[in-house]
């Protein structure tokens, strides 16, 4: 779910003004001006001085640019140098394919507050009263009162019995924001105190993006790159829209379709068409596999899901291997559009690393690029695309035949618990069809929110089988459409899928509007 | 007593750059004020043109523009037009006061026009 603050407004406010000079092809004439022009009169100071505010907002352009943010090797040179520098190597036609190869997500060590280690603290509402449960209940022998209560950081180990234990709540625990929200421990404190992600824990879900108020970590992503791509239009682009993106304005699909045109994207597809063909591959998977008694089995569309499910041991072999919609509905794309560039737009940081993780057949890239729906938002912003004032504009179908499910049940993956429906509505489907009998039904579990105790519940799923034959596992709360790279606050976002899933699909348009036309006549 | 009435631009530029958690508080803020106080989406107010992206989101205060709005800085103005309109009524012909329930006219919100 996006948390709006200060951190989101200065990430999006660089997005549009960096957005707006690679669509208009001056970024290496600008760049080094947008630094000093975001810190003009009224802004207000964030850091120690305004200096301090335009290094870190240059070392956000910088890392925009593709620059490695931990070893800053060409850090020194203007950003202009850069800039002309990223136009050739990466955005010109016939250049090299793709990003940098680097992990999504990375820590800014300079914008870091190397905030303390997490601790328990003694406010001043401590009354050092006579009962003194902090210093009876703790186990360490920690706290001593002497006119307050005070506790030796040496002996202290985190219980927090102390702060439970306190009738004035004058304990408060000061947490580490990204350390207190990563699920699996992959950001963590060094010797110097900057954070630091361990990539091969890190599961991608944005957590510790959202958290830190300082804005320390930030994407490695393909942002102007695919704003220069949209400038020159040297090859067509294809936009993969995930459900979850249309449920973040507050206009219906089809405008927001008709702003993804105005953008210069030569044709604008539903991922949702190949959700459906995701759950009936899964209830195709899951009738098979349920057949040779594999016991429980676990959605595989959300990609923080599958990452973190390899480390809980056997329960990574519980995961369907179905592909996801977004590796569906690009595959689709490259066969019809072999020549175009294809960009996925979604509300998650983890599909970056799905689109480089699993390549095509013929060797290319998933897709050329992802962009969040914060990026898409922030393109608009820069193009000056007011989408209320569009006219509706429709998807392009790239399913070679029809599914068996309603395209609403696909545009619901974006919502915890949709996969789950959408399986078992391709089941009923083939129940109605097959003789009485032999028809079956499956019992469903649906969990949204990764956290450490989420995880450690699916970790005792080795042991015990958790008692349900489809999981559906999302990472973000409320599904996609809470994703960390979402614009809607949770509520709206839920409203405005509500309305989206209840959209006729394309070729029903199609139909009523013919009929329409002959009503007329 | 005079309503305060409140409009947040739902523009696109608007929208991204902090609109979106303005909207979704509507629901939190007609539980607090009431009938007090009107809220009213719309499209673009065209200030993104004029004053430039930099100062959205936009909203109306009573017809006051309020620049870079957060919810904290909507919830002061408001709670100080809410004082302004006071002492108003306390003057004023209380006959005059307009008994409509509230409105929340969504226009941008959820027809997208």
């Amino acid at each position: 779910m996006p948390r709006e603050d200060n951190t989101t407004r200065i990430r999006r406010e660089l997005l549009v003004r960096l957005g707006r000079l690679a669509l208009e092809g001056t970024l290496a004439d600008s760049i080094d001006d947008v630094p000093f022009d975001m810190t003009a009169e009224g802004w207000e100071t964030m850091r120690c001085c305004v200096h301090h505010d335009r290094a870190i907002l240059r070392l956000r352009s910088y890392a925009l640019l593709g620059g490695d943010v931990r070893g800053m090797d060409d850090v020194r040179k203007p950003l202009s140098v850069l800039a002309e520098g990223f136009q050739n190597s990466r955005c010109q036609d016939g250049a090299e394919l793709g990003e940098s190869g680097r992990f999504p997500l990375q820590v800014l060590g300079e914008a870091c507050n190397a905030c303390a280690k997490s601790r328990y603290v003694v406010t001043d509402a401590c009354q050092a009263c006579v009962a003194r449960p902090c210093k009876v209940n703790c186990p360490k022998g920690a706290v001593t009162v002497n006119g307050r209560s005070h506790i030796d950081p040496d002996k202290c180990v985190n219980c927090g019995l102390c702060e439970k234990s306190c009738p004035f709540h004058a304990i408060v625990k000061v947490p580490v924001p990204c350390e207190e929200v990563c699920p699996t421990g992959a950001i963590s404190k060094g010797e110097d105190g900057i954070a630091r992600i361990d990539e091969a824990k890190c599961i991608l879900c944005g957590k510790c993006l959202r958290a830190c108020p300082f804005g320390a970590p930030i994407e490695q992503t393909q942002y102007l790159e695919a704003a220069s791509w949209l400038r020159e239009q040297a090859r067509p682009l294809i936009a993969l829209v995930a459900p979850a993106t249309m449920a973040q304005f507050p206009v219906s699909s089809g405008k927001f379709m008709a702003g993804l045109y105005r953008l210069g994207f030569a044709a604008v597809a539903e991922v949702a068409e190949a959700a459906c063909a995701t759950a009936e591959r899964e209830a195709a998977e899951l009738r098979e596999r349920m057949h040779r008694s594999e016991g429980f089995l676990a959605t595989s569309c959300c990609p923080s899901w599958v990452l973190a499910s390899k480390a809980l041991g056997d329960v990574a072999g519980h995961v369907l291997h179905t592909p996801s919609p977004m590796a569906i509905a690009a595959k689709w794309a490259r066969k019809r559009y072999p020549e175009a560039r294809i960009v996925f737009i979604g509300p998650c940081l983890a599909k970056r690393a799905e689109a480089r993780g699993f390549p095509g057949e013929d060797g290319r890239k998933l897709v050329d690029a992802v962009l969040s729906a914060e990026e898409i938002g922030a393109l608009f912003t820069a193009k000056d695309i007011q989408l209320q004032a569009l006219e509706e504009a429709r998807a392009v179908q790239l399913a070679e035949q029809g599914s068996s499910l309603d395209l609403c049940y696909g545009r619901g993956f974006a919502q915890s618990g949709g996969v789950a429906a959408s399986v078992q509505s391709v089941l009923e489907n083939e129940n109605s069809r097959i003789e009485v009998g032999s028809s079956w039904t499956i019992r469903t579990l649906v969990i949204q929110g990764l956290s450490k105790q989420v995880l450690a519940l699916a970790a005792l799923w080795n042991k015990q089988a958790p008692d349900a034959d489809l999981v559906e596992v999302m990472a973000c709360e409320g599904g996609c459409i809470g994703g960390p790279l979402a614009i809607a606050q949770a509520k709206s976002a839920a409203v405005f899928l509500q309305r989206y899933m209840s959209e006729p699909p394309p070729e029903a348009k199609v139909a009523s509007s013919s009929e329409a036309v002959e009503k007329a006549v | 007593m005079k309503k305060v009435h409140v409009t947040i631009c739902a523009g696109t530029a608007c929208y991204v750059l902090g609109g979106a958690e303005l909207l979704g508080a509507i629901d939190s803020w007609i539980a607090k004020w009431g009938e007090q106080v009107e809220f009213e989406g719309t499209p673009c107010l065209g200030f993104c043109k004029s004053a430039g992206e930099a100062k959205a989101p936009y909203v109306l205060v009573n017809g006051l523009v309020v620049e870079h709005t957060t919810a904290e800085k909507l919830e002061e103005m408001v709670n100080s037009a809410l004082l302004g309109t006071e002492e108003e009524a306390s003057s004023a012909d209380a006959a005059a006061r307009p008994g409509n329930a509230i409105t929340r006219k969504d226009g941008g919100y959820a027809s997208g026009r």
